[in-house]
């Protein structure tokens, strides 16, 4: 017997949780479909207090406390289930303390720095940060209050995560979404590159230098094969689809969807208008997740 | 946005301990990779740490000793 589990998908968050919930709200009031979950793909910027707002990597002037700390102290209430993983613009030393995934605050899950979850079944695995090759090497030595240098570093991708997550193949279970906040490398060429070329036409230097995209997680990519995989950072909607050779006759695609950030004029341009970007999906019925 | 909706088993699977409202849970595989890498990640972090605060800083303190003697010997 099967159900639906109904899951949303946000971008960058930077702070903007008020708005992703009552986008949500009222998307539950127009389908009159209850939201299960939301997965945040990172730059939530959980920001407590001043302290918080030291420990994140974006200049002064985008220091902003937002409105995260009533969330921290009920004020608020998140009316759905959030899973997040941790961006490049993080205070970082909320995440760090919960290294191994943990409670930001009541009902938002900190997936960790690697970490996998099952939600009514689903299992879900994610990373956090984003790649620097200078610092995949080395351990997590940084420690708030950070320095200029450690506030950068805390959210570089380590080898350790990478290689973590990797020892899944291994498992029994596939993973059915992975949740990243960079992009894997090399995934412009399953889908539009020529229209995403279009619209952000300075990647074409990066993609060809190899600057762009996570080389880790390419080949957690072609691992792991996941049904889905959800990623943010780079402020551009992408879709690909990505074929997998298992070596039997049944074929393995990776659905893949990069999302936007939350920002007035393109997603939530307004309360009235703003559905007509998102794209409501009919029951997906991919053979893998029906045989969960 | 992006909204999905993923069918699964109505009794779901539940392979780890329960983490929140019976729907959340610990992934019990993932949890033992956690516990077999522990002495990995221990054992690199050690190493690099003693790289990055100790031999870094050291070969960058040499390094610019090297450029300001070199310029001392051909000025």
């Amino acid at each position: 017997m099967q159900r639906t589990v109904n899951i949303a998908v946000q971008g960058c968050s930077h702070g903007e949780l008020d708005t992703i919930y009552q986008s949500i709200r009222d998307t539950e009031c127009r389908t009159g479909k209850k939201l299960d979950l939301l997965l945040l793909c990172g730059d939530l910027q959980c920001v407590r207090d001043a302290f918080d707002l030291q420990c994140v990597a974006v200049p002064p002037k985008y220091r902003k406390l937002n409105t995260f700390h009533q969330y921290v102290t009920g004020e608020k209430q998140s009316p759905v289930m959030t899973v997040f993983v941790g961006g490049n613009h993080e205070a970082s030393n909320i995440l760090q303390s919960l290294y191994l995934g943990g409670f930001v605050a009541p009902n938002i899950y900190f997936l960790g720095f690697a970490g996998v979850i099952n939600f009514k079944g689903l299992r879900i695995a994610g990373v956090s940060g984003i790649y620097n090759d200078r610092h995949y090497h080395c351990g997590h030595y940084e420690t708030p209050p950070y320095s200029e240098d450690a506030l950068r570093s805390v959210y570089h991708l380590r080898e350790i995560e990478a290689l973590r997550l990797e020892f899944l193949k291994f498992s029994s279970k596939p993973v059915d979404i992975f949740l990243s906040h960079d992009w894997p490398q090399n995934i412009w060429n399953y889908g539009k590159k020529e229209e995403l070329l279009r619209i952000k036409p300075y990647f074409q230097e990066d993609i060809a230098s190899g600057k762009l995209g996570s080389p880790p997680l390419n080949r957690l990519l072609m691992t792991l094969q996941p049904s889905f995989w959800f990623c943010a950072h780079l402020h551009v909607k992408f879709p690909a689809v990505v074929p997998h050779s298992t070596g039997s006759s049944e074929s393995k695609t990776t659905r893949f969807l990069a999302l936007d950030k939350v920002i007035p004029g393109r997603y939530f341009h307004s309360w009235s208008s703003r559905f007509r970007d998102f794209v409501l999906i009919p029951p997906i019925i991919l053979g893998d997740l029906c045989n969960i | 946005m992006q909204y999905l909706e993923i069918p699964v088993l109505s009794n779901g699977s539940s392979s780890g301990d329960v983490l929140f409202d019976n729907e959340l849970h610990f992934d019990s595989e993932w949890l033992a990779i956690l516990s077999k890498t522990y002495n990995l990640i221990q054992a690199r972090d050690r190493k690099n740490l003693f790289v990055t605060t100790k031999i870094e800083p050291l070969l960058a303190e040499v390094t610019v000793f090297l450029i300001f003697f070199l310029i001392f010997l051909f000025h």
